[in-house]
């Protein structure tokens, strides 16, 4: 089982917290934004791709 | 089937990791949910599979039975579908589309059941035409 990668998703969303935050005590508030952006997409492509092989899997078990 | 103690804890984990994330960015808590739900079923879905073969080779003696098994399937594995999809768009808090993903299940389950219960209807009209007069 692969529990790095629910790990890897909480360290990127720590990250991007920190990140925000400091960004939008500096005043770069649209920078924040971005940041925020950037790192939903990553973990986004992350989770499709897990979720694709678990609809795959379906498919081949339950014979969609 | 014996991971259920792995599962167990790995399901603890995933909760707590998700309420933490949830005050920090709520947005990935939804996708630390989602990728806990693929990886903890893409662990069970081998021994799955072995299940249903025997399912399979249990019934294939009888005429049509396959048939029967595979409607099971199909239908187990819409709702399976249906449900993961719903309560994650409801963890999200998009209850309207939870609500429209699960009238859909439905949909699709009473289709795939349909030629079953046409087969059904079928045979009990045969059986009351020859037998009652």
């Amino acid at each position: 089982m692969d529990i790095d990668l629910i790990f890897k998703i909480a360290a990127v969303g720590v990250i991007v917290a920190v990140i925000n935050i400091l960004l939008s005590k500096s005043g770069r508030d649209e920078q924040a934004l971005m940041v925020t952006i950037a790192g939903l997409v990553i973990v986004l492509i992350v989770v499709v791709q897990e979720i694709g092989a678990l609809m795959d899997a379906l498919r081949a078990v339950f014979g969609f | 089937m014996y991971d259920i103690i792995k599962i167990g804890i790995f399901g603890i984990i995933l909760a707590v990791l998700a309420v933490v994330m949830r005050q920090i960015k709520p947005e990935f808590a939804v996708l630390i949910s989602l990728a806990g739900v693929s990886i903890i079923f893409l662990s069970v879905i081998s021994s799955v599979n072995d299940l249903f073969a025997g399912m399979k080779s249990l019934l294939a003696n009888y005429s049509d039975g396959n048939i029967y098994v595979s409607t099971i399937l199909k239908v187990s594995g819409i709702s399976f579908v249906c449900s993961f999809a719903a309560e994650t768009c409801r963890d999200g808090g998009c209850a309207a589309v939870a609500t429209t993903v699960e009238t859909t299940g439905r949909i699709c389950v009473v289709s795939a059941v349909m030629p079953l219960a046409l087969t059904l209807t079928e045979t009990v009209i045969e059986i009351i035409n020859t037998n009652v007069f």
